[in-house]
Parts: C-alpha cells; structure tokens; sequence
C-alpha cells in the first residue's frame, strides 16, 4: 500500500479549538429563556403506590406554567432500547408513573418560565405514598418463589448459549467461583438534557444529546402515535455519553410536555436526577465453573449469570445475551455453557454502558482464570497463551468469525514490555505495602453483524464548488473523534486536507439512516461506508472530470486538491471542476451509498497492572499500568489513545471505587459525586500503550474497534494483581478499602486454624 | 432572598442584629462549598445570606505573643501556604492541603468548614490537638471562646446562636510542638475522610494529644494510645501497644457501627503513619 497522508496520523480533531476555548455550545450552555423549564419529580420511595398528588401550593407560585402528574401519562408502555417492531423486549416502562419502582421513578414534571422556579415549585408538590418492601437483592430476585413487583411481567428472563459436549473428564482441574460486579454510574460530564418543540408543520423537533438519533425517532414516533416523518431528532454536542445516552432516556417525558402544552420545552436533569432516574451499568453475579488438564488446556466452562436490570427491562436483556456471546470469542474451548437470567429490583434500570456488558463478563471469567491458574500453579500469562483463540479461528457457539485476531500478539509483546516474566516472581514482600501484577485478556465486537439487529447505514458525500467536501452522515460525535477520523478517511481517499472535509451529525430528517453510535461500530461500519463512498464519489467526479475536459479517464488522478492530468500536466482545483461539471453537465459531483458490512470481526486486548496496596488501610494504589490492544489499523493514534486513557480511568473505578448501594428502603447511598467515587488524575497511574496493528479485512484502511474494548479488562487485571500480592481470592467488585480488610481478616482467621 | 454584603465586622453586627429583631432565618454565606450546595439540593430552604467573603478583618492569619489567629474566612489555600502555620501547626497546614480539591480549597474557610458541623472536617482533629480555641462574637460584640469540639451539636448542627459568628480560631503557641494529621478516603485526593488522626506532641514527653476525626459528631481523644506514645519507647513491642489502644478506642466509640470492622483496622494504618512521622522527627531532634 502507498503510503498514507492523513490516515494513521495524529490530525488535529475537528472541534479542538471550540472545545479547548470552551466556546462550544452544549446544550447546557443556552442561555435561559426561548423554551419553557421543566423539572422532573422524581419517586422518593423505593416500591410503592401515588396515594395523593396535591400540586396546588406549586401552581400558585409565580411562573409555574403546569404541573404533571401520573395523570398526564399517555398510558402507552415504551422500552428505550427498541428500534424494529420485531424487538421482543418487554415494554413496561411509563412516562409518568403513579406505581414508583425506583427511589428516582419519575412521578411528573413541573414546567415553569425559568429553571429556578420550576425547581421550587417541583419542591413544593406534596405526594402520598403507599409504600411497600422494596426487592433489592440480585439473587433473591432470582429465586423461583419470589413474585413479579411489575404486575403482568416476568420477573425472571432467561437466555442460554452452548456447544459442545456437557460431560468432564474425570481427571479434570475444575475451578469454581462466584464472581460479583457492581452497579455503576456512567459519570459523563454532561448531565441528561433535552429540548422539545413543535415546528412548523406539525413536526415534533427534538434536540438531544444522544448516541442512537433514529431509536429516539422509534420510541417518540411509537409511543405518541406520530407518523415517523413528523418526528425530527437533532443530536446536539455530546458532554460523555458512556452508553448512558445510547438508549432513550428523558425524550418521552419531554416531548410529551412540548406535545401537551404547544410550548418549547427544556428539561434538564441535575447529577443526582441523573445518576437516580436514568440508567446505570447492570450489576451481575456469576457462577463460573472452570475445567482444565493438568497441563493447563481448557476442557469446558460453565456460567451461570444473573443480571440486574433494575426497575424496568430497558435493553439489560441485550446486555445479557451480549455477556454471553463474548464468552466462545477469546479462548479455544473445546465445550461451554452459558445462562444468562435478567432479573428485576426496585433499583435505577441498567442499560447500555460502556462494553455494553463486556466488562462484567470479563471480570468473572477473567478473576476466575487466574484463581484456576493458581490452582494449576501456572504463571497466568502461560495458562492464557496455551488457550487463547488464533487468527482466522470461527466461533463455536456460531458468532460471527473472529477475522485477524491478534490476541496472541498482544499478551506475547505486552510480556515483553511489561517485563512480566520478571516482575510476577518478585515476592510482593511481607510488610505492610504489598506490591503485585496481573492481567487480563478481552474481547469485543465491531458492529452488529450476526446480532439479531440489522447493521446497515447510508451515506451522501459531494463536493461543494470550491472543492471542500460535505459528508451527510447520521453520526453521533461523543467526544471520541468519531468526526475526524470518518473526515480523515475520506481525506484520504479523494486528497484532500482532512480540514476541508465537513462531516454531519444526525438529524433524522435531512441525514440517511444510521443505526447510531453504539457496538463499537462506528470505525468497522460507518468507518468503510464512508471509505468505499469515498471511492464511488472519487470514480464519478473523476469520470466526471474527464467528460468535461474530454479526455480519457484514466489519464486523471487527484491529487491534494487538485485534478492532475498526467499526459498533459494540468493541474486543475476540485472547486473549478465542480463549477464546470454543474455548468457543463448540469450533475452534482455527489454519490450515496446503501453499505452493511459482511462481517464483525473481534477486537482484542490485554491490560497489565502492578498494584500496591496498604494492608492496614485497604487502600490500593495502581502504580503501573500497560494497555495492548488489537486495533487493526490505528486511524488517529493520539485519538486512540485517548480513548484507551479514559476507559482505563473507567476501569479503575470499576476495580477499586465506584459502586452505587442501596439502604434497606432502596435509598442510594451514593447519589453524589461526592458520595460516589470516580477515579481522578492523582489516583490514576501512568499508562503504557502498545498496539498491535496487522490490518482487519473489512475495515476501513484495516480498523476496528476500540471504545468500548479499552474498558473491558480493567477491573480484572487490577483484581488479579491485588490478589496475586495479597494471598486472598477475592471476587466481589469494587475492591473497596472495608472489602479489602475484610478479606485479609478472614485470611488471618483461615490460617490460624 | 435577601443578600447582605457586609465589608467589615462593624457592619456585619449591625446585619446580625436587625436579622436576629426581626427575627428572619438567616446563613451565614463563608467560602459556600458546602452551604450553596446545600441550598440548590432544598429550594423549599430559602434563607437570607449574610455575605462574609468582605468582611476583612475575618480572613486573616496573625501571629500574637502567645498565639497565632486565623480569621474565620482564612480560605485552605492561605492557611495550607501559610509558613507561619506550616511551620508552627503542621497538622493543620496538612489537614488543609488535604480538603478537597484546589478550587474548594481556594473558596472554603476554616469558619465554614466549622459551622458546617460536618463529622468528616477535616480541619476538626488537628484544631482539638493543637489546644485551639474558637472566638466568637456576637452582633453586640460580646466574645467568648468555645472549644472547636463543641461547635457542632450533631453532625450538620452547629450550637451557635442566631446573632454569633465565628471570628477567629486561636492556637497557643507551644514551644518544640510537633504536629501531624493524616487521613483515609475512598481516593488520594478529593476525598472525604473516613477516618483521620491528627497529633500534637512536645520533642520531650509529658504532652501528647491525639485525635480521630469521622468517627462522631466531633473528634474522639484517644487518650490510651497517648498515653503508650508518651512512653517515647520506639520498640515493635510498644509500637503494637500503641495500635492496639487505637483500635479499642475505636472500638469503644463506634460500638454495632456497620463502619467498626473496617475503621478499627483503618485506624492501625493511620497509627502507623503517625508512629513512623513521630519516631523520625523526635530522633532527629
């Protein structure tokens, strides 16, 4: 291949300057005024009944323009993940409910002329309740016996993958372990906002920060009774989404408000409102059986998985079958199980977060390894390499096939610069400061290939007369450069300096289709449409080209900005070309392109940690950290990293600090960020990062993912370092100081006897 | 909601005395890194605010003959940059490097952080074991002095009166004091203790004061661990004598707290920073 202008290189990111100057318009940063102000009420108890809603103290106050109540719930149950009417998840959720679930259910809204007064208005509506016991344990919930709080609906759904034969030899090593992960908060900087508006037309206009635009037209346009077309989503600049943005979150409530009154609404939520009353990551407790030989090769693995959706099923069920179909894509075992079953509690629903189910997996099946490799007395590096797929290997359980999967590549080079080898034989000392490494393996997906949900997008790209090029595109920019790199592919192709590429956002009325910004599909799916539209557009303006300068088309190639002739050496800049092409061709130098990628290739990744931990205090510091990841092809290097810098950020947070707890009345514990602990830059390590790059098929310029896959080893690796310098087999997720101590106490105890 | 701006203590009586005739529910508005919010979380609360961030004679550090004055508006910044008070009350510098993160420690004061009657302030350990007393003047004037451990009456209450204010903190000066705090939270930094000691102790035996923060409404003495400290024995056996006695004193304090089995371990760890910053600095002399 040639070499590479833009692609590969580190281009400036599109919105750096706006978004380094601050001038950047987050929806959060319009001034007041232009739109009505809502404030949601939201359930202060966990599981109960609205026995009284006296709104009348707030609609005295001055500016209160309305209140909402249960009352004003369209009666319609939508589910926020759903975009095709074939979607089997179970629509249970209201817009305002009289029959709360959730401390953080929401009850209605007050919409007032400015946001304070909407707040204290929300303050002073008085509400009855009927309370009962709340359901909160993950487990009791998925007892046989335990009743269904959501009346009609299954308390309990069950999913299953296998392969292979069930039986174990006799002789086999077997590891058996329970493994718990913990509820999570995304902790994106932007809290949830929304504005709604009726235009002209009778067209309900939507602007939201969000990561699936056109799902957010599916539940709006469905759960209303609006056609599809007079439903108009607009994805405003993303503050972080993490997945907690991919479903729909608080649209309805305030589309629903803008319907019902004829005013432009804005809702905006706080970050307590946001981390009660939108989604969280699914905790999960996983029974984990684990067969090897003697030698260390992988016989069979059982998994036994209950997911907490929460309150309402949102799109937990998709999180969990996702779970298990990571679980036959890293390893080369001969037979597995896994069952998944999704249970409900009085708690804030789940949904889609970063790894969309992949970090849990992970740390069960991850924690569980190293606890078999110590059972083997196998360095754990050892054992993985023995069982790790290879590239080109299919998928027994019938996924998709795993493309180049550099895996092996990955733990091999990681060893080397990690220098693991050396420092796992370091004694981790007999003081108070314990010093240990771990790892850990993943794996996750580029798209939705092979899923039950159709992966296809569109695309149209022109050229504009003075030769810049517009890319009309349902993208979702998150943060994560998702507009510089589709820029830098298309710059590539056509040559042109990647600044005077445009690339769109969705807006479900003026950009085609896309399933949105979720799967870590973008680079391995949008990534190639836009690459082979690119080459479409490339071959019609160059043909073009040739029929207004009547020459052959071969004889013509572009070239940073410019048509060259080769024969007669003229240089010609796209934007003359345009304007001659309009004017003598009466066409438009532009393409579309109908793309579905014919594949979903694994991305891979190894994670190296060294931890420190004080056994006195339980404290454990990260004091080294290595990243490896699979990629295929880096696009924008600098991009990647900083994508892998975060999700490790994500990571310790998931390993060390960040657990959303309930009392025994489901009142959370933790409903600040000043009660809910993010890891932040004096608590983060350096981090290494080495990529291993040997092109995936299928992907544009040979890439694949990497958003979501930089957070999914985390946890383990950091949980396998700390029980590797500790002695202890600890299971339970976050690794809290108190869980810490408790699990050296219990050691002591052990070994006294 | 009404504002008052006052720019010096005589204005700031006269806000206090025409608040307390009326009488109107008043805050006083410090650093308001906890107080503003507070407010936005309850916009049922609506109090008036006396501004205090002008009043200039509370904001600052003095030394006098005997005792240094802080000014109840001396910010974490200035008293964590203080040489006077790093040099002096060392366990108070470091107390206040360690209050949350350099913005809320550019806005918050040593006043606020008292009246807000939190048990995890951080600066409440180190001010009992430095022997600080608090001043308080009320709209007439009148002072009096109260001991930092009795400024709150339950944890978010403080036991002040609606015409009185913190005007300053006093810390004697003890000559070859040495002092030490050190705290654990759920992170490095920006983290709310779970638990802290602070201690002061002279380079010869006979004064010793310790600490724990975040363990009640104020800070609990361990005055059996002072006690084995004094000793000034370094060996391994009396330095275990001296965990032991931190770990029953916690024990003692939080009897059937779901927190005991972890801070009554906790603690050991803290005591063992102590210990080693204790031993390395008296042997040094």
């Amino acid at each position: 291949m040639a070499e590479l202008k833009y692609v590969g290189r580190d281009v400036q990111r599109n919105d750096i300057v706006e978004k380094a100057s601050g001038r950047i318009k987050y929806m959060g940063d319009r001034m007041q005024g232009g739109a009505a102000h809502a404030r949601l009420i939201l359930s202060p108890i966990a599981r109960g009944r609205v026995v009284s809603f006296d709104a009348s103290e707030a609609e005295r106050m001055p500016g209160v323009l309305r209140v909402f109540s249960p009352k004003d719930d369209p009666g319609k149950r939508f589910n926020s993940a759903l975009f095709l009417p074939d979607q089997t998840d179970l629509q249970d959720h209201p817009v305002f409910t009289d029959k709360p679930l959730f401390v953080g259910d929401i009850l209605g809204a007050v919409l007032a002329k400015d946001e304070e007064t909407a707040r204290a208005a929300a303050a002073a509506v008085k509400i009855g309740f009927e309370e009962e016991a709340p359901l909160l344990d993950m487990e009791q919930a998925a007892l046989p016996q335990t009743p269904s709080f959501r009346e009609g609906m299954p308390q309990v759904v069950e999913g299953k993958i296998a392969y292979g034969e069930e039986s174990l030899p006799g002789d086999a090593i077997i590891l058996e372990s329970v493994v718990r992960t913990q509820k999570i908060h995304h902790g994106a900087m932007e809290n949830h906002i929304c504005e709604a508006r009726m235009e002209y037309g009778g067209v309900l206009l939507v602007e939201t920060p969000c990561q699936m635009a056109f799902t957010v037209r599916y539940v709006l346009a469905d759960l209303f009774g609006i056609p599809f077309n007079k439903v108009r989503v607009v994805k405003t600049p993303v503050g972080g989404a993490f997945g907690g943005k991919q479903e729909v979150g608080i649209e309805p409530h305030c589309a629903l408000m803008a319907l019902k009154t004829g005013l432009p609404v804005r809702l905006a939520l706080d970050r307590t409102q946001t981390i009660l009353a939108t989604r969280t990551r699914a905790a999960s407790v996983g029974r984990i059986l684990i067969a090897a030989d003697r030698e260390g090769n992988l016989l069979r693995r059982e998994m036994d998985v209950i997911v907490d959706a929460g309150a309402y099923a949102t799109g937990t069920q998709r999180v969990m079958m996702a779970m298990g179909k990571k679980t036959s894509r890293l390893y080369r075992i001969p037979s597995q199980s896994f069952r998944g079953r999704t249970v409900f509690t009085n708690t804030t629903p789940a949904g889609a977060c970063r790894g969309y189910g992949s970090p849990q997996i992970h740390a069960i099946t991850e924690i569980a390894m190293d606890l078999l490799a110590r059972k083997l007395l196998l360095d754990p590096a050892e054992f993985r390499l023995k069982n790790l797929v290879h590239p080109w290997d299919t998928d027994p359980a019938g996924g998709p096939a795993l493309g180049n999967a550099r895996i092996r590549d990955c733990l091999v080079r990681g060893m080397e610069v990690f220098r693991w080898n050396e420092r796992r034989v370091i004694p981790s000392g007999t003081g108070r400061f314990r010093r240990g490494v771990g790892l850990a393996c993943c794996t996750h997906g580029n798209g939705y290939f092979g899923s039950p949900y159709p992966d296809f997008m569109s695309m149209a790209m022109r050229f504009c007369e003075d030769g810049t090029v517009l890319v009309n595109a349902g993208l979702q920019e998150l943060g994560n450069g998702t507009l510089t790199t589709i820029g830098q592919i298309v710059a590539e192709v056509l040559d042109l300096p990647p600044e005077r590429v445009e690339v769109s956002e969705s807006d479900t009325s003026t950009t085609p289709f896309d399933v949105g910004c979720v799967a870590s599909r973008v680079t391995y799916v949008c990534g190639s449409c836009a690459l082979e539209l690119a080459e479409k557009l490339k071959s019609r303006f160059l043909g073009q080209c040739a029929r207004v300068l009547a020459v052959d088309a071969h004889r013509l190639s572009l070239k940073n900005g410019n048509v060259v002739d080769s024969e007669e050496g003229g240089r010609r800049s796209y934007g003359g070309m345009v304007c001659r092409i309009a004017k003598e061709l009466r066409e438009e130098a532009g393409e579309y392109l109908h793309y579905k990628p014919e594949a979903n290739p694994a991305s891979y990744g190894v994670h190296f940690a060294e931890t420190l931990t004080d056994t006195l205090t339980g404290t454990v510091e990260v004091t080294d950290y290595l990243a490896v990841h699979d990629v295929g092809r880096a696009i924008n290097p600098r991009l990647l990293r900083g994508q892998i810098y975060g999700g490790v950020q994500m990571g310790v947070g998931m390993a060390l600090s960040e657990e959303l707890v309930y009392d025994s009345k489901g009142r959370p514990k933790s409903a600040s960020l000043s009660r809910y602990t993010m890891i932040n830059a004096p608590s983060m390590p350096k981090v290494g990062v080495l990529l291993v790059e040997e092109g995936e098929p299928g992907g544009p310029f040979g890439g694949k993912s990497i958003g979501e896959i930089c957070t999914v080893p985390v946890a383990p690796a950091i949980a396998n370092a700390v029980n590797a310098s500790l002695g202890t087999m600890m299971t339970e997720l976050p690794f809290t100081p108190e869980r810490i101590l408790a699990a050296l106490s219990a050691r002591r105890e052990t070994n006294a006897r | 909601m009404r504002v008052d701006t006052p720019s010096n203590v005589s204005e700031l009586r006269d806000v206090l005395r025409s608040a307390v005739a009326v009488p109107r529910k008043c805050s006083l508005l410090a650093g308001g890194t906890d107080l503003l919010v507070h407010l936005r979380a309850s916009p049922d609360l609506s109090p008036d605010l006396i501004d205090l961030s002008g009043v200039k004679e509370l904001k600052n550090i003095e030394i006098h003959r005997d005792h240094m004055e802080i000014g109840a508006c001396a910010t974490f910044s200035q008293i964590e940059g203080h040489p006077l008070v790093q040099e002096r009350f060392s366990a108070l510098a470091r107390a206040a490097s360690l209050v949350g993160s350099p913005q809320i420690r550019n806005l918050g004061t040593i006043g606020g952080n008292l009246a807000n009657a939190s048990p995890a302030a951080d600066s409440l350990p180190p001010l009992c074991a430095l022997e600080a007393s608090l001043l308080i003047e009320n709209a007439e004037g009148a002072q009096s002095t109260l001991s930092p451990a009795q400024v709150a009456s339950a944890p978010g209450k403080d036991s002040l009166h609606a015409d009185q204010y913190i005007r300053a903190v006093l810390l004697p000066l003890r000559e070859n004091l040495l002092s030490f705090f050190v705290k654990t939270g759920s992170r490095k930094a920006v983290a709310i203790s779970k638990l802290s000691l602070a201690l002061a102790l002279s380079f010869e035996p006979g004064h010793v004061r310790l600490f724990a923060g975040s363990l009640g409404t104020s800070p609990i003495r361990m005055e059996a661990a002072e006690a084995v400290l004094d000793r000034r024995d370094w060996t391994e056996a009396n330095h275990t004598a001296f965990l032991d006695a931190l770990s029953g004193a916690v024990e003692r304090a939080i009897p059937g707290r779901a927190s005991l089995p972890f801070k009554r371990l906790a603690v050991r760890g803290l005591g063992d920073d102590l210990w080693t910053a204790a031993k390395e600095a008296i042997s040094r002399g």
